[in-house]
């Protein structure tokens, strides 16, 4: 259902220089230099295999190996399985192909994010759950289990008498219960296998050209018969992505964590996690026929000397960002559709997000499916009970398909009323399109905005009709449009009257458009992220010598009373600039990642 | 036989029964009696003594039309040869647009300094004057003196002394803001009117003028414009404040970067740096805590 609404192609943005510069600033910061060596390799060169890996890094191996491990286990790099195709003498090689996750490592600046919204919908168990998950990047329900127990044991300890809210720590009981409810809201999803082919190529709409159907027993057939198998294999783990293991569903939860209740420590685990999937890159040569998590499982299990029966111990579990954003994205959508044509419409608008949300893969989608008004209307009703529903639901949203904007498409009746189907970028732009405004105006001025307004309603002008309808001397225009245009936000185009475009005898014509306006706002944003983060770093290293004593165990109180005023001015200036990373983060959820 | 004043003076009745010009042949067939001769030395006399001037014909280049001055004009053309006369021409076929010095040249085949010998003539015998242009601040053109000229050349109500205007357009936007915002909803021709009330402008400002600003007002997003039906069943369009505000100020600009003339020049490593960057020192030196 999913796959029949077409994704679309992913803005250039989240995968150009300044996201892979911050990329590398954010997994250094965590993972330390070695991950940033392997990684800056990866965004380098590309999708490549573990021998291609080792030479362009020029790593010694052990190095390159824990280095990719880690990676892994953060879900920072993905692996994917190409099986080539079979030759006369047999079945094809197949190896393992990795790949930077970019747009994940960029999103782990949200994570604080993640947290407050978790926090607010599901209360402090399930965020631990979910902090754990994000503090280990890929873990059992096993780990998870045993690492929630333990902090919220070590919570009581050191909070008793002080501001416990008196809550006794969740037993295994409640936290598979709020496991299993966020995996049924997507929050978090199996990690996709090992095994998986790498994805298909993406090819711009304009450059798909009509293949005819190959003959039968060419070569193209079977390309095409891969093909169609490999997207079976995706497909599949589309299918089981959220789905919970039958022991976990509805077996003895009580059993499973009493098992695992006094199994060592989550750092231990997460080590152990993390030596099971060691293995994977020398078993990579051999035959692979189970999944990376079912190996890792299986040596887990197998060092344990524990029965391997269970499927809930060979899954491996990690948080679903695009839940997330998708959640984010619709809450900007409500509010902007709320701002436009008020609350009515905000609601109507906010049901049909609810009552298309089982259909999401990700949170790029292009147009939502078909909606029936009872379908949502009922999925409002669900979720906020029978106060938001508009009296007038069907009105309500054949008014909005009636807009000029035309983000909402009537699609006659069926079996639940009246039917619609939503145009998500359409609405996302009218909100991007205000913040790109607003960031004009505030970098170019008042007048600044005036011509690129101008010019995006217009189309294209020259530069003597730009200074006349927008009613400012020659000289100014002149200066903001040169201004613009070397910012990237309006382009040029020369119209020559004879062929050797002698300036004389050429037309110059100004343009603003959306689409490029808007991504390079987003390459700016990035950029900007990675000049906050590379300031907070450096005002890091400055003070480095105060943050050493403050951690110094034993230090006196009269020290610590000398430097009072130092202290607080590098506690002031890196959480301004952690506040204002943060709020850029949410800008570029807005612009990049939905 | 009649006399050669009483040719002239019978040319000249004919002419005036055609101001728009008339051509020879015409003239021949109201004038049957006229031999041809005495008609060329009266047409002759009358030309030198400017009551008379001959044109080319506008309908057919190739043949000419002569048409009666008017009374006052041969008192105002006295003593002007037959050059000035072209200059004075070509001044006037140019209308309220006006004439570039150079552009004369070209059409008379006067050498410049002749040219502007005659201009000095003509204009101090009021004849002429000269506008300045605000499309070509150094170029002067010329036009008859009793013409008002073009709003191209003046560049409407919006320029002052030859300048652009831009106090003018700020309180005319100011204006027409507070009476919006006051109505919370207004026409086209509500806005004129009030403007026209308020006496602000010197010039009568018509109603595309006030469009112009009202244009304006739309592109800063202060205003935004809805499409009503009116009694009549038109629809007219009605302005308003926007439902939609643009955001004063959003995550990005209000940090040094999103703001930084140097933006593209920054580089870790090099002059302009976020390091070294004296946007971000600033901005971290306000905290106070």
């Amino acid at each position: 259902m999913a796959q029949a609404v077409a994704a679309p192609l992913p803005l250039p943005a989240n995968r150009g220089p300044y996201a892979a510069r911050l990329a590398l600033k954010l997994v250094e910061e965590a993972l330390g230099p070695l991950c940033r060596a392997v990684l800056k390799c990866l965004l380098d060169h590309g999708m490549q295999q573990y021998g291609d890996l080792a030479r362009t890094s020029k790593l010694p191996q052990p190095q390159l190996r824990a280095g990719l491990l880690v990676l892994i286990q953060h879900n920072y790099v993905n692996v994917y399985l190409k099986q080539e195709p079979p030759t006369l003498r047999g079945p094809g090689p197949s190896y393992s192909l990795y790949e930077a996750a970019l747009p994940r490592i960029l999103q782990g600046l949200r994570m604080p994010r993640f947290l407050t919204y978790i926090m607010d919908e599901h209360g402090p168990t399930s965020q631990q759950l979910i902090c754990t998950l994000l503090e280990h990047g890929r873990l059992r329900w096993d780990q998870v289990l045993g690492a929630v127990t333990e902090a919220a044991a070590k919570q009581e300890e050191g909070e008793d008498g002080e501001e416990g809210d008196g809550s006794p720590p969740p037993t295994p009981d409640v936290v598979l219960n709020q496991f299993r409810s966020l995996v049924i809201e997507r929050f978090i999803e199996r990690v996709p296998p090992c095994t998986l082919p790498p994805p298909a190529k993406q090819v711009h709409p304009n450059a798909r050209k009509k293949v005819a159907t190959p003959k039968p027993g060419s070569e193209e057939e079977a390309a095409l018969h891969r093909e169609q198998s490999e997207a079976l294999v995706r497909q599949a783990y589309q299918e089981e992505r959220f789905q919970l293991p039958a022991d976990l569903l509805g077996g003895q939860p009580g059993k499973a964590g009493d098992e695992y209740a006094g199994s060592g420590k989550a750092g231990d685990k997460r080590k152990r996690g993390k030596d099971a999937a060691g293995e994977e890159p020398a078993k990579k040569k051999g035959r692979k026929k189970a999944d990376a998590a079912a190996a890792a499982a299986d040596e887990a299990t197998a060092a344990g000397g524990k029965d391997g029966e269970k499927e809930a111990e060979s899954v491996l579990w990690r948080v679903n960002y695009d839940e997330f954003n998708r959640r984010f994205r619709n809450e900007v959508i409500v509010e902007t559709v709320k701002a436009k044509y008020g609350q009515d419409a905000g609601n109507a608008v906010l049901g049909l997000l609810l009552a298309n949300a089982r259909f999401e893969a990700s949170a790029q989608t292009g147009e939502t499916v078909v909606l029936g008004v009872n379908e949502i209307s009922s999925a409002l009703r669900r979720q906020y009970g029978n106060d938001l529903v508009p009296e007038h639901l069907g009105e309500v949203l054949s008014e909005l398909s009636e807009d000029v904007l035309q983000f909402l498409e009537a699609h006659g009746h069926g079996p639940g009323g009246e039917q619609f189907v939503m145009n998500i970028p359409q609405v996302l732009n009218l909100a991007r399109l205000l913040e790109l405004e607003s960031v004009v105006r505030n970098k170019f001025g008042e007048h600044g905005m005036r011509i690129w307004r101008l010019l995006f309603a217009t189309g294209q002008l020259e530069q003597k009709q730009v200074s006349d309808m927008a009613m400012l001397t020659k000289e100014e225009a002149r200066e903001k449009l040169y201004a613009m245009l070397k910012a990237g936000y309006v382009t040029l185009q020369d119209v020559p009257r004879t062929a050797d475009h002698a300036p004389s005898r050429t037309f110059y014509t100004w343009r603003a458009k959306l689409e490029p306006a808007l991504a390079r706002l987003s390459s700016d944003l990035y950029r900007a992220a990675g000049n906050l983060h590379a300031r907070l770093m450096h005002e890091l290293d400055r003070n480095q010598e105060l943050l050493d004593m403050l951690e110094t165990p034993g230090i006196s109180d009269a020290m610590i009373q000398r430097r009072t005023a130092e202290i607080a001015k590098l506690k002031a200036v890196t959480s301004r600039l952690e506040a204002a990373l943060l709020d850029l983060d949410a800008q570029i959820c807005i612009f990049a990642d939905v | 036989m009649t006399s050669k004043k009483a040719v002239e003076e019978m040319i000249l009745a004919v002419c005036r029964k055609h101001p728009e010009g008339i051509q020879d042949t015409l003239l021949e067939k109201e004038l049957p009696d006229v031999p041809v001769n005495d008609r060329a030395q009266a047409i002759n006399a009358l030309l030198s003594s400017l009551k008379l001037q001959i044109l080319v014909n506008p309908a057919d280049p190739s043949s000419h039309i002569y048409k009666a001055n008017s009374i006052g004009d041969a008192a105002r053309f006295k003593h002007l040869n037959a050059e000035d006369m072209l200059v004075y021409q070509c001044i006037q076929a140019a209308g309220n647009m006006g004439i570039w010095t150079r552009d004369m040249k070209q059409r008379t085949n006067l050498p410049q300094p002749k040219i502007n010998k005659i201009l000095k003539q003509l204009e101090e015998r009021l004849l002429v004057k000269s506008v300045k242009s605000v499309q070509n601040a150094s170029r002067k053109v010329y036009m008859l003196y009793e013409l008002e000229p073009a709003k191209e050349l003046t560049g409407g109500p919006w320029y002052g002394e030859n300048a652009f205007d831009s106090e003018f357009i700020s309180v005319l936007q100011e204006a027409t803001m507070s009476y919006i915002k006051s109505r919370s909803d207004a026409t086209l021709s509500d806005i004129v009117r009030f403007i026209k009330e308020t006496g602000i402008s010197k010039q009568a400002l018509q109603e595309d003028d006030v469009q112009r600003i009202i244009n304006t007002l739309d592109y800063d997003g202060k205003i935004e414009g809805m499409e009503v039906e009116d009694d009549d069943g038109d629809m007219v369009i009605h302005y308003r404040l926007p439902l939609m505000r643009v955001p004063a100020s959003t995550a990005f600009t209000s940090i040094p970067c999103g703001v930084c003339p140097v933006f593209t020049e920054c580089v870790e490593g090099g002059k302009i740096s976020p390091q070294t960057c004296v946007y971000y020192q600033s901005w971290l030196d306000q905290l106070d805590f």
